[in-house]
Order: C-alpha cells, then structure tokens, then sequence
C-alpha cells in the first residue's frame, strides 16, 4: 500500500494530464470561436461587410475600404450603470461621428436595463450620427437629445454619458491614432 | 438496501437535491431566469455530477481518509474544467452567458455531498446511477423553475435556444404575453418560485 500522499499526487497527475490534453485539443478552436464573436461584434457596430477591420491596438480597431480610412472602432466601458460594467464597441468616422454603438457585455436587469441590447431593443441606435458639437449630451428629460427608456433612468443615463466620454477620448487621441494608422501601413 | 428503485427514487423525489436536500442553490436560484440558461447549467451539473460519483467509486479503495477529501475536490474541480473548455468549444454563445456559474459548479455542494455521501461507500455502478439520478433531480427542478419564471416573468417560452441548438433554435420561442410579471426573472423571484415549490412538493409527499 502507497502512502496516501503518493496516491494523491499521482491522482493530481492524473488531472493535470486530463486537463492539458483537452486544453492542447481544443485551443485552437476555442480561440477562433472567441475572436469570430468579437469580430462579429465589430462588424455588427458598422453595419457594412465590405470594409476590413484591422486591430490597432487592445480595444482599438480601424476600419477602411480601398485603402482608405472610414473610421475608428473602440471599446468603451462605464460603471454608472446599474450592475457593474457597461462595455461597448462604438465607431465612428474620421470626423468624429457616431457610426454605431454595440453593448458587448452588460449585467443590466434583465427585462429593464438591458434595452441597451440589440437583441431586446433597438434603443442603441439613437446614437448613430450624433457628434460631441451638435448634440446635448444628457437626457430629455433633463433638456438633452437622448430618451431614456422607461423604468432604467440609470441606465440610459450612464449609456449616454459614456458614449460622450467615448467621443471625447477620440477627440484626444485623434492626432495618435491617425499616426497609429499610418504607421500600420509603413510596416505593411 | 441500495437497490436501482431507491436510488432513482432519491434523487428524483425523495430525496430531490434542491428541493429536499436544498444543495446548490446558488446556480439554482441564479440561471432559472430563462429555459435556456436552466437547460445549458442543469444538463453540464448532470454530466459533471455522473463522471465524478464514477471516478471517485472508482478510486474509492484507495482513498485514505486524511485525503479523501481534496481528492474529492480535486476530481470535480478537473471535470468541471473539462465541462468549461468543452462548453467554449461547441456552445461559446451559451458559455458567454452562463460561463460564470460553470465555474460555480465545483462549489455546488451536491456534488461533495454526493461524493462523500454515497460514491465514496458504493460500488462503480450504483454511485454513477446516484450521480446521473440526483443529476436528473437537480436538472428538473431548474426546468421547472426556468419554464415557470421565463412565461410568467418574460412572457415568453424556449428564448434564446439558439445558444444551444444552433440557428435551429430561432423558431423555437413561443410568446404568450407582451411583457411579463417583471418580479419572477428578477432574484426575488427565484427565492418566490422555490419557495412555492417546496411547498406544493411538501403538500404532496405527506
């Protein structure tokens, strides 16, 4: 008889083995999954296949057709939702405005704050074609350009500051990311 | 005194794990919003339940008891493992949503109570059929559950299935009524519909 302790080690090898077995099988599967429902993600906040995506950075993607640039995809996320974290993809174009925006990940109460998914409600869609000059950036009900959708004043509310706070990011950062691109294509 | 009758009768009814013995309820109360989600959460605790009442019997000889339990531990948190990489390779949109209790799996203690309960004491055939039994019994009560809160709640039955069937899935939802009793999907809820459950099963066992 072993001694307990060599048994439990060779059961813990065991597992070990099991597991990385499993893992080395379905890796590379399990990668592609993950980057075909980001890319789906992507595609789906501009509304257009016939532009490639290219990825600049983490949670910065840029658009172009014919090698030209048609926009900037990034992801932006706010916790004045609800519950936790509110994350989107939202592309714009190369003067700053709103292509689209997706929620990509959300704890929202299901059946209230989760308007802000396609998949339950077309909310989202106000944003398309608002820019940072042009638009009041708060709720009617507080003088601005943005409905809120009923019974989820949180949520609308932190949706429509965080698109604002998006759009001002990529005002900063417009002069780098355009730089960001063009060094994309000298190296390519 | 173990025969398959009892056993079968245990872990459907009995001795039903989240109606009599109020084991995991954490997933259960968590993922029976929608049928969908109770679906996907009910059939990998049943699978991973099954692999590691066999596999525990299986080494049950030669599990001293100064380690009998985190080898216990050990074989459901590796299975559960397998479960999470096997849900992201064939379901990755249903992983998307209930990847989060997948991992919960291993603190549900059905699964340590059955192991140290019966797949411990029991021959390979018996602990695999408790397993699978108490599995069945954990799965139909989340059914039950996530039928009654998603038509009640939502107004809607089989939403959301094509996480789990595949573009099949789309035509499967049934709507009843425009917008639900909102109260039933929300965590209240969960805690209302078992509470009712319990009863009606109390009401019927004596």
């Amino acid at each position: 008889m072993k001694s307990p302790v060599t048994i439990l080690a060779l059961l813990a090898a065991a597992c070990g083995l099991l597991i990385s077995t499993l893992h080395a099988l379905t890796e590379d599967t399990i990668i592609e999954n993950r980057q075909q429902y980001a890319a789906g993600q992507l595609q789906a906040v501009l509304g257009s296949t016939s532009e490639t995506i290219i990825q600049l950075d983490d949670g910065l993607y840029f658009s172009e057709s014919g090698g030209e640039l048609t926009g900037f995809i990034f992801s932006q996320s706010t916790r004045q939702g609800y519950n936790g974290n509110i994350s989107a993809w939202i592309a714009i174009n190369p003067a700053q405005k709103i292509r689209g925006v997706r929620v990509y990940e959300h704890q929202e109460t299901p059946g209230i704050g989760d308007k802000i998914d396609t998949r339950v409600s077309q909310w989202i869609r106000n944003f398309d074609g608002a820019t940072l000059a042009e638009n009041n950036w708060s709720l009617t009900k507080n003088g601005g350009d943005f409905d809120h959708f009923s019974g989820a004043t949180i949520t609308s509310r932190a949706m429509v500051n965080s698109v604002q706070a998006g759009l001002l990011t990529a005002q900063d950062n417009s002069i780098k990311w355009n730089k960001l691109v063009t060094g994309y294509h000298d190296q390519h | 005194m173990t025969s398959i009758r009892t056993i079968t009768a245990e872990g459907l009814w009995t001795n039903n794990p989240a109606m009599v013995q109020l084991l995991g309820l954490c997933p259960l109360l968590a993922v029976s919003n929608t049928f969908a989600s109770a679906l996907g959460l009910g059939l990998t605790t049943l699978a991973v339940l099954t692999c590691s009442n066999l596999f525990i019997s299986l080494f049950r000889g030669l599990l001293h008891d100064s380690i009998r339990l985190p080898a216990q531990i050990m074989v459901i948190a590796s299975f559960v493992t397998l479960a999470d990489i096997l849900l992201q390779y064939w379901f990755f949109d249903l992983h998307q949503r209930i990847g989060l209790f997948v991992a919960l799996i291993v603190t549900n203690c059905i699964l340590l109570g059955r192991a140290t309960s019966f797949a411990s004491r029991n021959a390979i055939a018996y602990a695999t059929l408790d397993g699978f039994m108490m599995g069945c019994g954990f799965l139909g009560v989340l059914l039950l559950m996530g039928t009654i809160r998603e038509v009640i709640g939502l107004g809607t039955l089989f939403s959301n299935m094509q996480l789990l069937l595949g573009d099949s899935g789309h035509n499967l939802e049934l709507r009843f009524w425009e917008s639900g009793f909102l109260l039933l999907v929300l965590p209240p809820g969960a805690f209302l519909t078992l509470g009712c459950i319990i009863a009606l099963k109390n009401r019927f066992s004596t």
